[in-house]
């Protein structure tokens, strides 16, 4: 059986039948497990009478249109959510390279697509639905899930899950997390985005309740909170730095959590020690990856360090590759929760695995003597200058023990004599200078890693998932800078 | 105006400007390159000029010749 999603679904739902299960705070309109549950059965049926098999969901679906996601797995379907905020060329060349035939499902279409009449309950929620045509699958080489890893980091790769893979991530997350049915968790996080997926899972699987609160924004945030009571969530750490000085000036905001869990870009240590004198709640930071699930976790203590994102869990292992002398290199994850494989990509896939099994995360850090894994950037946001290796994770965590400073991108700019010059794009308030940035800077950082350029701004591009869009940003103050290299 | 900026700048990374103004203040292993380009991104905050950096390589970076580029803006 693959359905074990579904099942589990079944149960929670019949035991918390009258329960909201997702609230929109948007419209405050709320849905019960009960209707959840009858919703994603007729929407079951009639995917079940199709032969496609996979669906894409470009969009954030709506409240009505969320339980088709259980549909496709009580239809054993494949369910691909993509963000709708890419330019249709873009979309369709990423839908292009998924095995077909596929139900494309979207709010305005797409050009040059058969458009199709779904049955009855389909139908009502008013989407186009489209038909791409493709070499006929079995049902036995479809994964439940598809998430498209986010452009921050490159080509985005179609991550495969199956229902059991993502069952046992998801009880991976309740268990660490100590998640019961009086959660209400906050999602402010977009489906096609694993981190929406999480906060999606952990709510269903649990029996909690899920508020639903995309677009993120600072008040819609701090609305669904107090309106709503929430207890859990799990920001990406620009959401939190954006809330960062409303809930330092009013720490009673957060007063309904139970447990915070920052994730998707590590915080840096001066912030996560503000927010942790800032409430009473429990405060983890998780390292890990769309593909590994979480690697490490770390439940931080007033008075205690906040620069090491803690231990590997249970049924996973790290370790840090290559021979540098400063012990820094790859990190490497095996885990018991890794997805399985990229869909169509088998190839690339191989490639991200070590021979023995160990995913190669693109991520740079080292363990310290007690094995608590550092994090020091991107591998492809590390550059050379002089000759040196330079972390922008480390200069980003400098800077912003700055008070001032609201958020920082450190990135290098491709120079003829240097390699490249340190460069460090922040958002800062106003009475903080550009000569107090570079003089703090030079008393916490080693001299190759000094800023030799700097650029201040007003705001940070944002993807999707809420993570600083870096290669936009770096790539537009490159092209307006005024070097010559 | 531009020879005090410059003047301030290496007051500001705490190092002595040479005496010869027109030794090269690298070439003399006076400064490192990391304290030079800090030296320099002083000067242009100082002077609220952006120094075309990969020219100014080109040649020997001496106090003339810094007060000259700044002069010329």
């Amino acid at each position: 059986m693959t359905d074990a999603i579904w099942v589990r679904f079944q149960k929670i739902a019949q035991h918390n039948a009258d329960k909201v299960a997702i609230i929109d705070p948007a419209s405050n309109k709320k849905v019960t497990y009960k209707e959840l549950e009858i919703s994603a059965k007729n929407f079951a049926d009639c995917l079940a009478r199709r032969s496609e098999g996979a669906l894409i969901f470009i969009g954030e679906p709506s409240l009505e249109a969320l339980p088709i996601l259980l549909a496709c797995a009580a239809a054993n379907w494949c369910f691909v959510p993509l963000s709708d905020r890419e330019p249709q060329d873009r979309l369709l060349r990423t839908v292009s390279q998924l095995p077909g035939p596929l139900i494309l499902v979207s709010s305005g279409g797409f050009p040059d697509l058969e458009i199709i009449n779904p049955e009855l309950p389909l139908r009502k929620l008013e989407l186009c639905w489209q038909i791409i045509t493709g070499k006929e699958k079995s049902a036995s080489e479809l994964p439940f899930l598809v998430t498209h890893s986010s452009g921050s980091t490159g080509r985005p790769k179609a991550i495969a899950f199956s229902q059991k893979t993502k069952l046992h991530r998801t009880l991976q997350s309740i268990e660490l997390f100590s998640v019961t049915e009086t959660d209400i968790i906050l999602s402010p996080t977009p489906l096609h985005h694993s981190l929406g997926q999480r906060h999606f899972f952990i709510a269903m699987m649990t029996g909690a309740t899920l508020v639903k609160a995309y677009p993120f924004s600072q008040e819609t945030w701090i609305k669904a909170v107090t309106n709503y009571k929430v207890t859990f969530a799990i920001p990406v750490s620009t959401h939190l730095k954006i809330l960062q000085s409303t809930i330092l000036k009013n720490p009673a905001i957060l007063k309904s959590f139970r447990c915070i869990v920052t994730s998707s870009a590590p915080a840096e240590p001066e912030f996560k020690r503000a927010i942790l004198d800032s409430a009473e709640f429990e405060f983890w930071e998780i390292y890990g990856m769309s593909e590994t699930a979480c690697a490490t976790s770390v439940r931080y203590e007033k008075g205690h360090p906040t620069d090491s994102l803690g231990l590997a869990i249970q049924g996973t292992k790290i370790r840090i590759s290559g021979d540098n002398p400063d012990n820094s290199g790859e990190i490497e994850v095996l885990s018991d929760c890794i997805c399985d494989g990229y869909w169509g990509d088998p190839e690339t896939w191989s490639n991200a695995l070590t021979q023995d099994g160990y995913f190669r995360s693109g991520d740079l850090g080292r363990l310290d003597e007690k094995g608590h894994l550092i994090y020091l950037g991107r591998r492809d946001e590390s550059f050379t200058s002089a000759g040196l290796s330079v972390f922008p994770a480390e200069i980003e965590g400098i800077i912003a023990e700055l008070k001032e400073i609201i958020d920082c991108v450190a990135f290098g700019i491709p120079d003829n004599i240097f390699g490249n010059l340190v460069s460090l794009a922040f958002i800062a308030r106003k009475d903080l200078r550009d000569q107090d940035v570079i003089k703090y800077a030079r008393t916490k950082l080693p001299k190759h890693m000094w800023p030799v350029r700097l650029f201040r701004c007003e705001e940070f591009p944002l993807l999707s998932s809420g993570k600083v869009d870096r290669r936009g940003l770096v790539e537009n103050l490159i092209k307006n800078s005024e070097i010559k290299s | 105006m531009n020879d005090q900026i410059i003047r301030n700048a290496f007051i500001s990374l705490n190092l002595n400007p040479p005496s010869d103004d027109q030794v090269c203040i690298y070439k003399s292993g006076l400064i490192d390159s990391a304290e030079l380009m800090q030296l320099l991104l002083e000067v242009e905050m100082e002077s609220g000029k952006r120094l075309d950096l990969a020219a100014l390589m080109e040649g020997d970076i001496s106090l003339i010749r810094l007060q000259e580029i700044l002069d010329k803006f």
